[in-house]
């Protein structure tokens, strides 16, 4: 069997959206005709479940009858994350392939989403911390070029102008990627900001504030060796109570309220809930555009924007970028426009752009081809690959569905 | 307080008193302090925090705009606007290169990427007074002036032949261009750097054998025009070698300001972020010992408080295969082809060993060879010795020989003057330089010596002999000397990659 | 694209949906980009759409309040502003208003200009004026339209480095210290050197001097290091010697020593581990051979050599493992346990 068309193990990671898989007869033996064979997920019930499609528009079903012909031919279908399941463990959720009571074959896969950080099981807030902190390797990993990326000298590469989502989308699937070649089983999870998130900021997880706003880390929470700019540590002092409070910013359903067109959608959640999101906090180094990126709660905090990005795509069918009300293209800045390809990973300097471009060009993905090494900022729309199936991102949030 | 007496106990306000106290009418000394003020290693910046820095350089630009900015300054005034972020120096550069008298049209795109730079990073500020952060109805701002500036530039219309002229030394070129550097300078025989792999290579085997390009950075540099560039354009230089074949002839380096911080795996992570590519002949280094010699070698811009730098320049080196330096390229932005351009006139010409660069010279064989190899080798030396090899030899041997049986020879007495000017012809084939052989030359000496003042002045019969025996002696030395020099390089093309070609053919 | 689909799934196919200027869409959902729902997985959506066309898009905000305008216009910006500026009302409110008006803020310099006098204004309440600061700090997020306000801001905010109340004064010097502002850290250094005229407290000073290693304040760190007025102050000096490489020996000293608070130690370690972390390595390995070390910097310790171990120093001793071995067994600390069972994995015999 082919998941997301490849037999690597790599590449056995589904979202809510559509994997495209195949099977075929690879011992015929016995078998005098095509083989009848059932698609179905390993009982018990796991964390992690799939649902199967013969075609992209069928239905979607818990368990798939397929026909198999005896000539060793493909036959191909669909595989997706069953909405409200997604794994809590790698590859935790088995395929099995039943010819009657029989198991051809099994074959594991993980329903790998974006969760909301406030609701990761133990082990998976772990795995995070563990690929994060990895990556930072004390400052001198691979986090570094994702510090650099964000600074004074790039902020109009991503800020106050269309391209603001869509740049910071393409920012965190890199980011993302870059976990996912350390532990491909971490997803990166998401602060919901408007609400409070008592999980989150605890020695065990982000960090606890103590006295002065530097952050307090459990003695084998791997943070505690987080190293940005030479120095070590974390100065974050929220103002409010993030046990009983969300930051004061517009919820979701004002944010998804703000209009239905991309243009004034964008300019307005920018500031709020995003920009109110970052000044939540009375010190630290989150307020900043120059240095937010030092924090690694920045990264939750912008899953957070995206998701609502997403969200508002999906409550009003934004993914079609030729639909005048997807995106605002009328920036008269490079980066911006929907056929322009996006700094660093286009590696252009100079003029517009920044004097230099950090980290090259965007991480691969063992399970999706898009949006390739220079992404474009039309690349970041259709995510889920709903209109085009190469434009699936291989990301989804655990509250958005696929169609 | 003279200018140039000013150090690090000096204090910044009577920095400042001293400075302001220059006139237009100054001497020339006075002048020429001021300049040095601008020099990032001049010690009154020594232990000051960049802040401080700051300010001080402000106000000597600030002063230039009132004595006028001359060619010996234009550069420094040129190299805030091109890669410099503090809005305190641009507006006080703005302001100083409006007193160039010679205004140039090249000068606009460097104007033009200051107002990119400062856009998000402007500030305020009161020029008439020494940190002048202080408000006044006269604030300014780097914008403001850069615009004014940017204005004056446009509406003045230099001759056309003018402006070409002084491009090359007050355009953007600036001394970016290639500055050739005397090679006369001691090359440092002790340093050793770690890499970004942490292994060990001394001055010597790195920057010996092959032109280099050196670049100076530091991983802290909160300057992205600076250092993370530089770094950034030195991956794209060696692309351009491996593009022409060339990043096996030529090395590069990039030398860390910051040793005890930079370590090699800031230093590997650093350099690989920004598309460096690392080979035996291409590293990132940082000095583990006498950083101060290769500090006094290079005459570095850099300066420190504590470890840490207060303010460093844009500076690369092309060395030649002896490790000297060749040519510099400082303070403005430096160009990909141009460095290369330079590095390649260092290269040998075609004529040499290309074609046989894939192997080494045969001469490594008899390196540590075995004995019988070794005396076929002195029998070879010595009928090299006897055996004239050129045509100057052959009167050299001439001379020698001449003179020694000069009585046998019958009377004429214009041999005796011709034979003279043929010894010291051969004394001077037998010169050792830098590299030749000291000894031989010694004998040589003593032995035409012994046959002129011995032999014909004393009429000793015995000189003859004995004077060419010494003569014969040091010419084999020479031969000798030579033949093992040879043997050596070819030892050391030997570790060489494929392709290397002889430098010394 | 999605014309080719049409055809393949049997549909009527359709001219490719033209793109229509960004501020002119209609209100109802083009037939064009209707079928082409119709041929994706958005089937249902496309059904929908053409049962109940979209809202009129374009207009701004949700439903508004009754007698209130629609939040994200004009007029509610202005009404904000207005609440804003009203001292008469309730900090709540003023605040609400302080947030919502954001936005509208960027484009009407006059509103600008009312939230930075909210900020200066010492006789306001502090809360209101700490959320007149996090309105300006939002703003700053929208880079474009700030610019024309910056200079404004950064004078206002250098106005009132000094102000009475202490709370306003940190959070400004902070937002100041972010931007890597001279003046601001200038003011910071010479409250280090002379307390008498510190704006707050040294460990505070300390903590905002980290945002630059060009700050030049590792002289005021070290001398503070040696000689602290309090533990927090020490802490932030150490905290930001930890850039400083000249100063491994003083984290080597200060993890050895037993008499230290874990929670220096763990700084320490940390602070070993980004200037000399083959110190870090070596020292960890004696923590943990040491039968009376604290249990959290064990922890720490074990910490260090499983998730910090260069690939090129090799495989842990025996001696080492052997010992961690026991110590999983017998520890009675559950942090101990925990990482020692994730070292025992890592290395495993």
């Amino acid at each position: 069997m082919l998941v997301n068309n490849s037999a690597s193990p790599n590449a056995r990671y589904v979202t809510w959206a559509q994997s495209p898989c195949s099977v075929r007869l690879t011992n015929t033996s016995g078998a005098t005709g095509p083989v009848q064979v059932t698609l179905r997920n390993k009982p018990p019930a796991s964390k992690g479940r799939v649902v199967f499609q013969q075609t992209r528009t069928s239905a979607r079903v818990a368990s798939l009858n397929l026909t198999l012909p005896l000539n060793g031919a493909s036959v191909t279908f669909f595989v997706s994350g069953a909405f409200g399941h997604a794994s809590t463990a790698d590859k935790d959720c088995i395929i099995q392939v039943m010819r009657g009571t029989q198991v051809l074959l099994e074959v594991p896969v993980m329903v790998r989403i974006r969760k909301n950080a406030n609701k990761l099981t133990v082990a998976e807030r772990n795995r995070f911390i563990a690929a994060f902190a990895t990556l930072n390797n004390r400052g001198t990993g691979r986090f570094t070029d994702f510090r650099d990326m964000h600074t004074d000298a790039s902020r109009s590469q991503g800020h106050d102008r269309p391209g603001f989502l869509p740049w910071h989308r393409a920012y965190l699937l890199d980011l993302e990627r870059e976990l996912q070649a350390i532990d491909p089983s971490v997803a990166l999870p998401y602060w919901r900001f408007d609400r409070p998130a008592p999980k989150v900021f605890t020695r065990d997880f982000l960090g606890a504030a103590g006295p002065g706003g530097e952050v307090q880390f459990s003695a084998n929470n791997q943070f505690q060796f987080w190293v940005t700019d030479g120095i070590p540590g974390i100065v974050r002092e929220p103002g409010f109570d993030t046990a009983t409070e969300g930051a004061n910013v517009l919820s979701e359903a004002q944010t998804l309220a703000l209009s239905s067109s991309y243009g004034p959608f964008r300019s307005s959640m920018e500031i709020n809930p995003h920009g109110w999101a970052h000044t939540s906090f009375d010190d630290g180094a989150i307020i900043s555009i120059n240095t937010a990126a030092r924090d690694p709660l920045f990264f939750l905090l912008h899953a957070n924007v995206d998701r609502l990005w997403a969200k508002w795509q999906r409550q009003f069918i934004r993914f079609l970028t030729t639909q005048p009300d997807t995106y605002d293209n009328s920036s008269t800045r490079a980066g911006h426009r929907l056929a322009d390809t996006m700094w660093p990973w286009n590696g252009i300097t100079g003029g517009t752009r920044p004097p230099t471009a950090p980290g090259g060009t965007l991480a691969g993905s063992n399970t999706v081809s898009a949006p390739g090494p220079q992404p474009f900022v039309r690349d970041m729309f259709d995510y889920q690959g709903g209109f085009s199936a190469t434009a699936r991102l291989g990301f989804d949030y655990d509250d958005v569905r696929f169609a | 307080m003279p200018l140039g007496t000013c150090d690090q106990t000096t204090t910044e306000q009577e920095f400042a008193t001293h400075v302001q106290c220059v006139t237009a009418a100054e001497a020339t000394e006075a002048r020429a302090e001021l300049t040095a003020l601008l020099r990032e290693s001049h010690p009154v910046y020594r232990e000051r925090s960049a802040a401080a820095v700051v300010r001080m350089r402000g106000w000597v630009l600030l002063t230039l705009e009132r004595v006028g900015v001359t060619d010996d300054e234009l550069v420094y005034v040129l190299e805030e606007l091109d890669n410099g972020h503090d809005p305190y120096l641009m507006a006080a550069a703005a302001r100083a290169l409006r007193t160039y008298p010679t205004p140039q049209p090249s000068f606009l795109p460097i104007v033009r990427r200051a107002l990119d730079t400062i856009r998000y990073g402007d500030d305020e500020f009161t020029l008439q007074q020494y940190s002048g952060y202080a408000q006044s109805a006269q604030a300014t701002t780097a914008t403001r002036e850069l615009r004014a500036t940017q204005r004056w530039l446009k509406a003045c219309t230099p001759a056309r032949h003018s402006c070409c002229e002084s491009a090359s030394t007050a355009g953007s070129n600036a001394d970016s261009g290639a500055r050739e550097r005397a090679r006369a300078r001691h090359v440092p025989v002790q340093g050793a750097f770690e890499d970004q792999h942490r292994a060990r290579v001394e001055f010597s085997e790195f920057f010996r054998g092959k032109p280099s390009v050196v670049v100076f950075f530091y991983t802290r540099c909160d300057n992205p025009q600076k250092c993370s560039l530089t770094v950034t354009k030195l991956g794209r230089l060696q692309q351009l070698m491996r593009d022409r074949g060339l990043a096996h002839r030529i090395r590069t380096a990039a030398i860390t300001y910051d040793p005890a911080f930079d370590l090699p795996h800031r230093l590997r992570t650093y350099a690989q972020d920004r598309g460096v590519q690392f080979e035996a002949n291409h590293r990132v280094l940082r000095a583990t010992e006498h950083w101060d010699t290769l500090c006094n070698y290079f005459d570095l811009g850099v300066n420190f408080v504590g470890s840490i730098v207060n303010r460093h320049r844009i500076e690369l080196f092309v060395l030649d295969a002896d490790g000297r330096i060749a040519a510099s390229f400082e303070r403005l932005q430096w160009d990909e082809e141009e460095v290369l351009a330079q590095a390649m006139k260092l290269l040998p010409g075609p004529g040499d060993r290309g074609g046989d660069a894939d192997r080494p010279s045969t001469g490594t064989s008899g390196v540590g060879g075995s004995v019988s190899s070794a005396t076929v080798s002195t029998l070879a030396s010595l009928a090299a010795a006897f055996f004239p090899k050129c045509a100057m030899c052959w009167t050299a041997y001439l001379s020698v020989f001449g003179i020694a049986g000069l009585e046998r020879i019958p009377y004429a007495p214009w041999l005796l003057p011709l034979f003279i000017a043929l010894m010291i012809v051969n004394l001077a084939s037998l010169w050792p330089g830098q590299r030749g052989n000291v000894l031989a030359f010694a004998l040589a000496v003593a032995g035409a010596q012994v046959i002129l003042v011995l032999g014909i002045g004393c009429e000793i019969p015995i000189a003859a002999p004995v004077g060419l025996a010494l003569s014969t002696a040091g010419s084999f030395l020479a031969v000798k000397s030579r033949l093992a020099q040879r043997r050596e390089l070819a030892r050391q093309l030997a570790f060489a990659p494929a392709g290397a070609a002889d430098p010394h053919r | 694209m999605s014309s080719k689909r049409a055809r393949k799934s049997g549909g009527k196919a359709r001219t490719k949906s033209r793109a229509a200027p960004a501020r002119t869409s209609n209100a109802k959902a083009s037939t064009g980009y209707v079928a082409a729902l119709a041929a994706t997985p958005y089937v249902k959506q496309a059904n929908e759409l053409e049962r109940k066309p979209t809202k009129q898009s374009g207009r701004k905000g949700a439903a508004s309040r009754k007698g209130k305008p629609a939040y994200g216009t004009a007029a509610a910006y202005r009404q904000c502003a207005a609440t804003a500026r009203d001292t008469s009302k309730r900090p709540a409110q003023r605040i609400s208003a302080l947030r919502d008006m954001t936005p509208g803020m960027l484009d009407d310099a006059r509103q600008f200009a009312s939230v930075l006098d909210i900020l200066k204004n010492p006789n306001e309440p502090t809360v209101v004026r700490l959320a007149a600061l996090r309105s300006l700090e939002a703003a700053s997020f929208a880079v474009n339209r700030f610019d024309a306000y910056r200079n404004d801001y950064v004078q206002a905010l250098r106005s009132i480095t000094n102000d009475k109340d202490e709370e306003v004064r940190t959070r400004v010097l902070g937002a100041l210290a972010r931007m890597s502002d001279r003046p601001a850290q200038e003011l910071l250094l010479t409250g280090l050197k002379e307390p008498a005229k510190a704006l707050v407290p040294p460990e505070k000073a300390l903590q905002l001097l980290s945002y630059d290693v060009h700050a030049d304040a590792y002289a005021a760190a070290r001398d503070i290091a040696a000689k602290p007025p309090t533990k927090a102050a020490r802490r932030a000096a150490l905290r930001l010697l930890a850039a400083d490489a000249t100063s491994a020996p003083v984290f080597t000293k200060i993890l050895k020593d037993k008499s230290e608070t874990a929670a220096i130690r763990q700084l320490s370690a940390t602070a070993l581990h980004a200037i000399a972390p083959d110190q870090l390595q070596e020292q960890a390995r004696q923590i943990l051979l040491d039968a009376k070390e604290d249990d959290q910097v064990k922890a720490v310790s074990l910490t260090a050599l499983t998730d910090l171990r260069r690939a090129d120093q090799g495989d842990v001793d025996d001696r080492l493992y052997q010992h961690v071995n026991r110590m999983h067994g017998r520890s009675d600390s559950a942090l101990v346990k925990r990482s020692a069972k994730r070292f025992l994995k890592k290395y495993k015999r």
